[in-house]
């Protein structure tokens, strides 16, 4: 049969398939035109104000609702001008009521630092 | 006289619901041609190319409202075709009781029976040995050797790489010369 080389160039990629008799290629477009049905198109959605703006919508509102949450569970920090004052009086009071309750005035601490500092 | 063919203007008509038929005509008579001897040296039978075509161009018709210009018309109609001569093959096997690595013995004894082949005895032994091909390489081989189809093209309408194609196309170069060679 010959070498590798003269197989294909006897080849000529040519198939040794032929084609249909009469005029097949033209008669096949009229034929399958006839044969085609109507078609329906997927019907076109019109974008509307409210489809664009709905993700930014859908986005804010989750912030909201996260900062909320933080606000409801977190533990309060800040503090009120009446917070301050409540504090100052529960703070007097309760260390002249440990004062009292110790028995300890003024003199008493007096005589502690003289005896404590008498060398 | 016909209008001359232009891919962007037929694109173009075939998303327009009024001119859709009269471009898809024009489709038809461009691609058809190249369409039938795709799906023919597949199938060998003229008769099964026939119906492979037809079903083709009807399943693209029904489809080209989907159809967008990311991808060439040429690819998108071969994808199909291909797609179409594959499912068919995988029919004729089953029907054959042919286990899916094994070779479509049936097209070489079709061949031998085709009315439309009148091929001398290399382009014969030529058929013969293209039709022991596993599928894949049947598709790459005849694409590119006698379409001439460039690889990068085949590559868009098969999905795999250039790479992957050149070996294929080498492997199955190899298979032929050894079965034409053993012939003599």
């Amino acid at each position: 049969m010959g070498t590798k080389k003269e197989i294909w160039q006897k080849i000529d990629r040519r198939t040794g398939l032929t084609e249909p008799g009469g005029d097949y290629f033209e008669q096949f477009t009229s034929r399958i035109m006839e044969q085609l049905p109507e078609i329906e198109r997927p019907k076109e959605h019109p974008v509307t104000l409210w489809s664009r703006i709905q993700p930014w919508v859908y986005m804010a509102a989750m912030f909201v609702g996260i900062a909320l949450m933080v606000r409801i569970f977190s533990p309060q920090t800040a503090t009120t001008e009446t917070d301050i004052v409540a504090e100052e009086n529960f703070s007097n009071e309760y260390y002249d009521e440990l004062i009292w309750a110790s028995c300890v005035d003024d003199y008493c601490v007096y005589e502690y630092f003289a005896d404590a500092y008498d060398y | 006289m016909l209008p001359e063919y232009n891919e962007e203007i037929i694109v173009a008509q075939l998303q327009d619901p009024k001119r859709c038929r009269e471009a898809f005509a024009l489709v038809v008579r461009h691609y058809s041609q190249s369409l039938y001897w795709q799906i023919r040296k597949m199938v060998i039978s003229h008769d099964d190319a026939d119906d492979l075509l037809q079903n083709t161009f009807l399943k693209a018709w029904t489809n080209i409202a989907y159809f967008r210009a990311e991808a060439r018309l040429s690819t998108w109609l071969y994808r199909i075709a291909v797609n179409e001569t594959l499912t068919f093959l995988a029919r004729q096997r089953q029907q054959n009781n042919i286990p899916l690595d094994g070779e479509d013995s049936f097209l070489v004894e079709r061949l031998e029976s085709d009315e439309w082949f009148n091929g001398d005895e290399i382009q014969r032994l030529l058929q013969e040995a293209v039709l022991r091909l596993p599928e894949k390489q049947r598709l790459i081989f005849n694409m590119h050797y006698f379409d001439e189809m460039k690889y990068e093209d085949i590559s868009r309408i098969l999905g795999t790489s250039v790479g992957a194609l050149k070996a294929s196309y080498h492997h199955a170069v190899k298979k032929i010369e050894e079965y034409l060679t053993s012939a003599d």
